[in-house]
Formats: structure tokens, C-alpha cells, sequence
């Protein structure tokens, strides 16, 4: 495709933004085949972990070896890395949006657990952990373009989630309410659709729903797997404000012990199905993937709300009428996103290059800028928008893409020689590589100014050395690449 | 038009046309602020200290009955007298050099702050504390809210976290507070030295200088790092501060230092986060020992609240905060 604009909005939106080997690998698509490629990924076949420590790539940087499935701040590099090279940038886009939307914690699953069991919790691959767990990314990662009837189950029965919102407590003799609540007043349709008897309800509904422990209590083997307890589950029928069944009944009937765990499938399939959960997802995806400066258009939300339920909820469905749809691709919501810290350090990295830098040197600047992976504030999520950009934050991002330029300043150098003519035609490559919007003329004047400072402008490697460098770092530290 | 932070939070773009009307009670409070040349420096002690044995009832019978291990003797607590229900009260014996501001009269203690039916989880507990609502522990935090009623223009550096990762009780719906653990740390990075990067400075503050009235998200982000290319020699100043006392080379002790620095240079700054880990100690609190856990923690508190850097900012008031954390354990 030759709108290279659009092209570039979409993988910035859809993905991370994009190297320039990935802008050829599209550019001879339509805008609905590169829709297709995006939507079309098969987690079995897209794992690049194998890659990882491979020349050529994004580096990373080893403590005690590299266990990315028990050290966080390994699984950290872990998907850092995904995100920079995933063939299927969607899965990782959509494992994001998940993570924020069910929002959970290494540090309490570590403080519980310990930092290694935490860590499995949290993000093991089953293929490559000595126990076979599944981490709650990774759950996300499979089934994040799923049904989102079947991705709440899997979140509800998510050891990660058990100890997150104290299901491991709940039981019949003391109903424990927190993830009855969140799954109301977070992970479905909202606030103002229930009322506290529901959130009480909702407890005994879920009562029994715990973890078993596998291996050896404070060894390596040590793991947990969600364990369904007939004998902690509250049997009594539960009475709710909403219909739970597609005949009006509010009522999920008394049941045996034994046959108790239908009752929380009975709530998820009710709430996944709900109009307000339709409309609230939809808003989301209108926030996460249209425009955070705009609010929702409600004839869109209504039509993706409608595309979810007629669906069955599939989000891969869902996702395809999102991304063709007018006001997705409209140049009016173009760059009307905040980005996120790890969207601005990812695509830093796949725009101004990787080669020699250590995932690990993200870490700390993106903890300054105010996003830990793993590490939400709390079940909200992270603050967005606005929020992201404290003066802190800010310094934050001019000094990743400083460390960044100063990283890559041989790289830049080369790349900008046949461009060395004058300030200008520096300033423009640069611009464009970096998927920027037409740059205002103060700004793009003070670059001018830039170049020149210091003496004639030859364009030569020397100055090139010097000014490529800091014409990535001033630009990627601009007001515009805050915005995807 | 100029752009600030707390029009853009508030009402986004519609901020723009309508101008900001403080409530008269909120105006008392700014007159307050004004009025006043006191610097809050807030010590916080994270993981939840145990009162009763930072402040000791140690002529309470009960006291010694339900602490059969963990209380200290009333031996060895040091005296500051009587509360108003005329109970006996004594201060950590680690806690030396608190005692010796308490004796120079400069030192309030306040007991049993707290809620009723405090709550036995760590995060809605932390949350109720931070945000100082039992009820919606979810809002902004309870200095967040004071700085939010402050009137424009809000300094950008009104607040001062030395910690990392900004408390809870700092979250404001307008005011951000930028958090600074490491004075060196807050500066204005160039991938060239010298007149070079120099130049890349004075750039960075011209393209942020730049406020596009057509694109106030953009405005607002180009607001936000001009304020931070605005305090970058404040901050930086409070680096060439080098004290009347020697700090320690320990975490607590260098935020001090800065925080000192900070009120020395009179940069403005009116608020100040510090913050020691390590209060969450379960079993291992072991009270008594003279090196043990709790007892180096009172040590550390003590030593660098009290005689380090007592000539350089003087500690006004020390709240001390209910155990809900520790009893759950201990």
C-alpha cells in the first residue's frame, strides 16, 4: 500500500510501530490484507523466543543466566524482545490491552509466594517451565483475540488472579468479595449495573475456586494450578439484580457441592454477554486503539458492541471491524494517542534501531517514565493519558532516546550519509523514519538551528557523527512522539 | 494562551475557554500556604511499623500481657512522660537521638491515629492510609488533594518525592509530583558533550516552547517538558549542596541530604516524600535484640531524623502511625 501514513498509523496502533524491513514486508499489501496478516497470527507458530541472544537482535542481559520464566526482570526482557520483533505484533498489542484491562501484580504474588513462583504466575511459557506453568501473559498472549466468554473463565480459574483478588480465601464460611467485584466493576460491564447485594452474590457464586500446590513447598518445583473445592462452595442459590440465563431468570439455582463450579460459569457467561459489557469493551477499544483525545463516537460503539454480541464475543472479529473502520483510520484521530512508556521505548527501538542495546536498559528508564511491566498500580491499571506525563516522566523519555541516539550514533550515521546535504534533508530523513507528522515550523526551525549551531554545516561524518545523533534524540524526545 | 497542567486534567480541551475559581475555603488554605515558610517533609515508614514498640505504654500491665515475647521492658524504654490519660510512655531505646529533640521541646508524638476495624489486607490497608477515606480508598491521596487545592500557578516542583515510584498518598488529579530519587539523576541527558550538548539543551527547551492552540494534547505534553527544562538547575543546585553535618551513605540518609539541600537552596519546594522500607517484619521483628531487625530500623529512623540532620531541617512533628500491619503477624 502507498499511504504510507496510514500504514505507518496502523502499525503504530496495531502493533509497536514498525523497522523499515517491516514497512517493505507491507507496503504491497492492500490495507485490508495487511488488516488480515495482523489479525491471522497462530500463537503456536509465532514464537520468536528462540531468537532471543541471537546477533542482529535486540540484546538482553543476564544475571545468574537468562530465566525468563522465574526472574521478572527476565520475563521483563522477555516480552521487550517479543514486542520489538513479533511477527504477530497484534498478540502482543492485545496481551497489553489485557493486562491493563485485568490488571495484576508480580510484587503481591511474590510477596505470597515468592519471586520465583510469582514469576510463573505471572509470565512462564508451560512449553519451556520445568512445571508447566502458564503465565497470565501468556494466557493473554493465546487467547487475547479469542471469545471473551472463554478468556473470562481462564482469568477467573488464573492461579495469577487467585492470589491477586484473594480467591484463595474465599470460601463458604466467609465469602471474600474482591474478584466478584472486579469482575463486575472492572473486567465486564461496570459500575452502575449492580449493586452490592450482587457484589455479595457474586462472592458465594465463586466460593471454592482456589489453588492447589504442586512440587515441594520452598523448592524450585514448587507450583499452583487452580483447584475447583466442592466442599468450600456456597450450595445455596444465589439471587442477582441482572439476568443470568437467556430466560430471564436472575436466579443461580442451589447445587450440589460437587457441581458447584457451573455456577461461576453460569455469572461469566451472563456478564460476557451483557449489552453494557459490549459497550464498555467497546469504549475501551475505541480509547486503546482510535483516540484518547476524542471521546468514544457512540454510533461506533454501538456497532462494535453489536459486532461483539452478534460475534459470540469474538475478538478477533471484533478487532477486524475496529481496524477497518472509518474512524479508525480516519488522519483526524492520527497521533491522538498518549503513548504508553513501553509503546514510546518499543517503537524508539524498532525506529531508530536495537543493534547492541540491551533490553534490560529499558527497564529502569520505563520505570521512570512510570510503567513497570508486571507491575500495574494497582486492579485499575496504569493511570493513562495525561496522567503518563509528569515532569519526571518526561525527563524520563528525553533520556531513553538520548541513551538511545548515543547507543546507535555509528548506526545513524550511516544511515543518514546519503542524506548529508544540507540540515534540511538530515531533519526530513529523520522525520520520516520516525513516522512523525508534519513537524511545526518552530520546531522544525529550532532543528534547523540546531545543525548549524556550532560551525558551517559540510555535512560531513563527523558532523553527521554529532548530528544525527541528537536530531533522533531531539525528535524522539519531542512533544509529537509522545503521541501513536 | 498558556497551557497548564491542571486546566488540561481538569476539563481537557473545553479547559481552554473557562477560567479556574478556587471555592472560598480552598483560597483560605492557598493564604495559608502562602503565608507560611515551612517546608513539610513527610517520613514514611513502609511495611507498617509497629507502634507499641516505637511508643511505649510501659506501665500498661495489658500491654505487657498480650506481648508476652515481643514487648520491650519497661527498662529499657526511654521516658518522654505521660499521655493525656496520664499513662506512662517511653520511645524505643534505639530511638536516642528522637529523645533528644523530644527533650528540646521540638518533637509532638500523636498516638492511636488510625480508623476504626482497620483492615487486615496489606493493599486496602496501604490504600486506606493513603488516601486517609475508610470508605473509597481508591481516590487521589490525601497530600495529592491538599496540592490539588493549591491556586495557580502551581509550581512544578511544589512537591518532591524521594522515592522511585510515586506514593499514593502523593496522587493528585492536577498537581504531579515529580519523583527524584537521585538529584543526579533529574538532568537533561545529550548523546554529546560539551558546546554540543549544550546546544541540544537549548534546543529541547525551544521545541517545547511551542504550544499549538489547534492541538492542546500536544501543548499539554510540550508544558509538561518545559516545566521539567525549567527546574532541571533548581534540582541540579541542591547537587552542590554539601551540608553542615555528614550523612551516612545510606539510602535515607542521602534522600535527607537532598531534602536539606533543597530547603537550604530555597528552591520552593513545599512538600517532601521520604520514605524507609522494611517495617513489614512479620516474625523476624524480634524487638528486642539489640541487633535485630526492628531494632537497627528505630536506629536508622532515630540517628538520621534526630542527629544528622537535625541543624540542617528541623523535624517538626513525627506522627507515628497504629500497627494493623505487624499485629496481624506477630
Amino acid at each position: 500500500m502507498s499511504d504510507w501514513p496510514l500504514l505507518d498509523h496502523l502499525l503504530r496502533r496495531a502493533g509497536f510501530g514498525a523497522t523499515p524491513a517491516e514497512r517493505d514486508y507491507y507496503a504491497s499489501m492492500s490495507y485490508n490484507e495487511v488488516v488480515e496478516d495482523l489479525l491471522a497470527f497462530d500463537p503456536a507458530t509465532t514464537d520468536i523466543d528462540h531468537l532471543i541472544g541471537t546477533p542482529g537482535y535486540l540484546g538482553f542481559t543476564a544475571r545468574n543466566g537468562f530465566m525468563p520464566n522465574t526472574v521478572i526482570a527476565d520475563a521483563r526482557q522477555r516480552w521487550i524482545f517479543r514486542m520489538v520483533h513479533s511477527p504477530a505484533p497484534l498478540q502482543e498489542k492485545m496481551a497489553l490491552f489485557w493486562h491493563h484491562h485485568f490488571a495484576t501484580a508480580y510484587s503481591k504474588l511474590a510477596g505470597t509466594y515468592g519471586a520465583s513462583v510469582g514469576t510463573r504466575m505471572m509470565a512462564a511459557k508451560p512449553s519451556e517451565d520445568t512445571t508447566g506453568t502458564r503465565g497470565q501473559i501468556e494466557l493473554f498472549r493465546q487467547l487475547g483475540l479469542g471469545k471473551f466468554s472463554d478468556l473470562l473463565v481462564e482469568v477467573a480459574k488464573d492461579p495469577a488472579m487467585i492470589v491477586w483478588l484473594d480467591g484463595r480465601t474465599n470460601v463458604r464460611t466467609a465469602p471474600q468479595e474482591n474478584f466478584g467485584r472486579e469482575l463486575m466493576e472492572l473486567f465486564t460491564f461496570g459500575i452502575g449495573n449492580y449493586v452490592e447485594a450482587d457484589v455479595y452474590a457474586a462472592a458465594r457464586v465463586f466460593t471454592g475456586w482456589n489453588l492447589a500446590q504442586g512440587g515441594t513447598r520452598n523448592t524450585t518445583t514448587e507450583y499452583y494450578t487452580f483447584s475447583y473445592r466442592a466442599t468450600q462452595h456456597d450450595t445455596a442459590a444465589k439471587t442477582f439484580t441482572f439476568p443470568i440465563y437467556s430466560n430471564g431468570s436472575k436466579v443461580i439455582p442451589a447445587r450440589s457441592g460437587d457441581a458447584g463450579i457451573q455456577d461461576g460459569l453460569d455469572l461469566i457467561a451472563a456478564l460476557a454477554v451483557h449489552p453494557e459489557t459490549a459497550r464498555r469493551l467497546s469504549r475501551r477499544l475505541w480509547t486503546w486503539f482510535v483516540s484518547e483525545v476524542e471521546a468514544p463516537d457512540e454510533a461506533w460503539v454501538e456497532r462494535i458492541a453489536g459486532v461483539y454480541l452478534s460475534s459470540g464475543t469474538d475478538m478477533r472479529t471484533v478487532m477486524r471491524d475496529v481496524l477497518r473502520s472509518s474512524q479508525f483510520r480516519s488522519s483526524r484521530h492520527h497521533f491522538h494517542r498518549y503513548a504508553w512508556p513501553v509503546e514510546y521505548v518499543v517503537r524508539s527501538l524498532k525506529e531508530i534501531g536495537h543493534v547492541g542495546f540491551s533490553a534490560n536498559d529499558t527497564l529502569t528508564p520505563m520505570l521512570n517514565m512510570g510503567q513497570q511491566l508486571f507491575e500495574p498500580p494497582d486492579v485499575n491499571g496504569w493511570a493513562l493519558g495525561p496522567a503518563w506525563f509528569s515532569t519526571g516522566g518526561m525527563l524520563a523519555r528525553m533520556n531513553f532516546a538520548a541513551a538511545l541516539a548515543t547507543n546507535q550514533r555509528f548506526e545513524l550515521r550511516t544511515a543518514s550519509q546519503p542524506y548529508r546535504q544540507s540540515p534540511q534533508t538530515l531533519i526530513d530523513y529523520a522525520i520520516a523514519r520516525l513516522s512523525l507528522p508534519d513537524v511545526p515550523a518552530p520546531v522544525y526551525n529550532a532543528l534547523v538551528d540546531y545543525v548549524r549551531a556550532g560551525g558551517t554545516w559540510t555535512g560531513s561524518d563527523t558532523q553527521l557523527l554529532t548530528k544525527a545523533g541528537g536530531v533522533f534524540h531531539l525528535l524522539t524526545g519531542s512533544g509529537e512522539y509522545q503521541f501513536v | 494562551m498558556k497551557v497548564t497542567r491542571r486546566q488540561f486534567v481538569k476539563g481537557g480541551v473545553t479547559a481552554f475557554t473557562v477560567s479556574f475559581a478556587a471555592p472560598a475555603f480552598l483560597s483560605d488554605i492557598a493564604r495559608a500556604q502562602g503565608a507560611s515558610r515551612r517546608n513539610l517533609v513527610v517520613l514514611y515508614l513502609s511495611g507498617g511499623n509497629d507502634a507499641l514498640s516505637t511508643l511505649i505504654p510501659y506501665g500498661d500491665s495489658f500491654y505487657y500481657s498480650r506481648r508476652p515475647s515481643i514487648a520491650v521492658p519497661a527498662a529499657n524504654v526511654l521516658q518522654v512522660g505521660t499521655d493525656a490519660s496520664g499513662k506512662v510512655l517511653g520511645l524505643h531505646p534505639r530511638l536516642t537521638g528522637l529523645r533528644q529533640v523530644f527533650d528540646q521541646g521540638r518533637l509532638a508524638l500523636i498516638q492511636r491515629t488510625g480508623y476504626t476495624n482497620s483492615s487486615r489486607s496489606h493493599f486496602l490497608g496501604t490504600d486506606i492510609w493513603s488516601t486517609a477515606n475508610p470508605v473509597n480508598s481508591s481516590g487521589t491521596g490525601w497530600l495529592g488533594r491538599y496540592l490539588d487545592a493549591l491556586p495557580d500557578p502551581v509550581d512544578p516542583l511544589v512537591g518532591w518525592s524521594t522515592v522511585r515510584e510515586l506514593p499514593h498518598m502523593l496522587e493528585g488529579r492536577e498537581v504531579s509530583v515529580p519523583a527524584i530519587p537521585s538529584v543526579s539523576g533529574y538532568a537533561f541527558l545529550s548523546p554529546n558533550t560539551g558546546a554540543e550538548a549544550a546546544y541540544s539543551r537549548a534546543t529541547m527547551t525551544s521545541m517545547a516552547s511551542h504550544l499549538p492552540v489547534d492541538r492542546p494534547h500536544v501543548a499539554f505534553v510540550n508544558g509538561t517538558s518545559q516545566a521539567a527544562m525549567a527546574t532541571l538547575d533548581r534540582v541540579a543546585s541542591v547537587g552542590t549542596y554539601t551540608g553542615t553535618v555528614t550523612y551516612a551513605n545510606n539510602g535515607l540518609a542521602q534522600a535527607l541530604k537532598a531534602v536539606a539541600g533543597a530547603i537550604a537552596k530555597g528552591i520552593g519546594t513545599k512538600v517532601f516524600w521520604v520514605q524507609l522500607g522494611g517495617f513489614d517484619t512479620h516474625a523476624a521483628q524480634n524487638t528486642n535484640a539489640a541487633n535485630a531487625g526492628y531494632a537497627n530500623l528505630m536506629g536508622t529512623v532515630g540517628d538520621s531524623t534526630a542527629s544528622k540532620p537535625r541543624s540542617d531541617c528541623s523535624i517538626r512533628a513525627i506522627q507515628f502511625r497504629r500497627a494493623w500491619m505487624s499485629s496481624m503477624y506477630s
